[in-house]
């Protein structure tokens, strides 16, 4: 069972995961343009260290982490305005309007780039691709209570952001 | 076995996703949600949250030539990869190139001119048939017969030359202008049957003559001038057969 070895080509990775990997780095980067970039980057990569893929099953993460790491050379010098203060990023709040709000996906990117980059990527992976806090853990080589802890107050800041009473209203254009 | 309370089930419900609690947790958190209400609801609403945050999270429209442009990137990245082995290959091979030309280039030897004195002044004083025909002996291993009658005072050159192809010893006697040489030709190199002197051309004529002694060779003489006589040694001079034509006859070699 698995792929058979023939198979094990870069265009095979390429076939199976670009659409996901561009989700990922879309999310990781708030910006079309810079996503298709590090996704095309990523696979340059994974084609110079295929060698290095030797569990075919676990393709998916080992791209990912590639992309990650890609997007974090590009952002080490940046300096990353408009992002919140990791004080400020509150316990999930209880005012959740009723029904729930259509989501803007405008307002989830800017939601999600408001967040550090280590607050972003396990929401990123735990809404996107369902990872487990494990592979969330393994992917950042955190440890699983970060990873929870990090969790928690990222879909804190998503649903204030995104979900709350307050913020709907404030959103449709109403002075509070 | 103690009861949940609401504080660390509303922990757990935040991260209650299938698979990701201990089986006894699990079931401590069921029974709670199943007996409060209130965590039954709020684990409901965060469910609800996140199924809609996820399905906002999965409306991304991927670039429809994002596929096409990430090959044709790799296709790139396979093409320099080539090329940079190419040059590097070329690279090694012009340093190996150069490594060995100025080995070569190095590795010249300054002409020694007082060397060159000193041979020609040992060619010069090999003045006599038989120091020739030892000196062919030790340089080449070949035995010669030299001819006896010619003045080897004036010998200014010998050693193996080119005769149509063929190495040959050849000795070249000058004076006032004039120059005669001596090709010493072997039956295992030519046909020496019927060969005759003919007068040339230009200025040069050719004699053939046997030598004495030795059916096997024949000497073939190109000189300038309008004889032999001034390369001779009179006092050892002996007639010349250059009238006639010189056989070698198989059964005598």
């Amino acid at each position: 069972m698995g792929v058979p070895q023939s198979l094990r080509t870069v265009e095979k990775l390429v076939d199976d995961y670009y659409a996901l990997l561009y989700g990922f780095a879309f999310h990781l980067t708030g910006s079309p343009s810079e996503a298709e970039d590090l996704t095309q980057e990523a696979f340059c990569r994974a084609q110079l260290k295929l060698g290095q893929l030797r569990d075919w099953n676990r393709a998916k993460p080992w791209l990912f982490s590639i992309l990650r790491n890609a997007y974090l050379h590009h952002i080490r010098d940046e300096k990353r305005l408009h992002q919140v203060s990791l004080d400020n990023l509150s316990e999930p709040s209880e005012s959740i309007a009723e029904p729930l709000p259509e989501i803007d996906p405008e307002q989830l990117r800017q939601a999600l780039q408001e967040l550090p980059e280590a607050y972003r990527t396990p929401v990123i992976l735990y809404y996107f691709e369902d990872f487990s806090y494990r592979d969330i853990a393994e992917e950042m080589n955190v440890p699983m209570g970060t990873v929870m802890s990090r969790l928690a107050r990222a879909k804190g800041h998503l649903r204030q952001r995104l979900l709350s009473g307050r913020n709907v209203r404030q959103n449709a254009g109403d002075e509070v | 076995m103690q009861a949940m309370k609401c504080d660390t089930a509303r922990v757990l419900i935040e991260f209650s996703r299938p698979g990701e609690l201990e089986s006894g947790e699990a079931g401590l958190l069921d029974a709670h949600l199943a007996a409060c209400a209130h965590c039954r609801n709020f684990a409901d609403q965060q469910r609800r949250m996140d199924t809609h945050v996820r399905e906002a999270f999965r409306k991304v429209a991927v670039p429809p030539q994002l596929r096409r442009e990430i090959f044709s990137r790799l296709g790139r990245q396979r093409r320099r990869a080539r090329t940079r082995l190419l040059i590097g290959v070329a690279a090694c091979l012009l340093a190996l190139l150069t490594a060995w030309g100025l080995s070569i280039y190095l590795g010249r030897s300054k002409p020694d001119l007082s060397r060159l004195v000193h041979d020609r002044y040992v060619e010069k004083t090999a003045s006599s048939a038989e120091k020739v025909e030892n000196w062919f002996a030790i340089r080449y291993g070949r035995t010669i017969t030299a001819p006896r009658d010619f003045d080897y005072n004036l010998l200014v050159h010998r050693d193996l030359a080119d005769f149509q192809g063929k190495q040959v010893p050849m000795l070249l006697f000058v004076r006032a202008g004039e120059e005669a040489r001596v090709y010493v030709l072997s039956r295992n190199q030519f046909d020496l049957a019927d060969l005759h002197s003919t007068s040339g051309s230009l200025g040069y004529k050719v004699e053939v003559r046997r030598v004495p002694d030795n059916l096997r060779c024949v000497y073939v003489i190109l000189y300038s001038g309008s004889s032999l006589k001034p390369f001779l040694d009179e006092r050892k001079h002996i007639p010349s057969s250059d009238s006639a034509a010189v056989s070698v006859s198989p059964s005598t070699g």
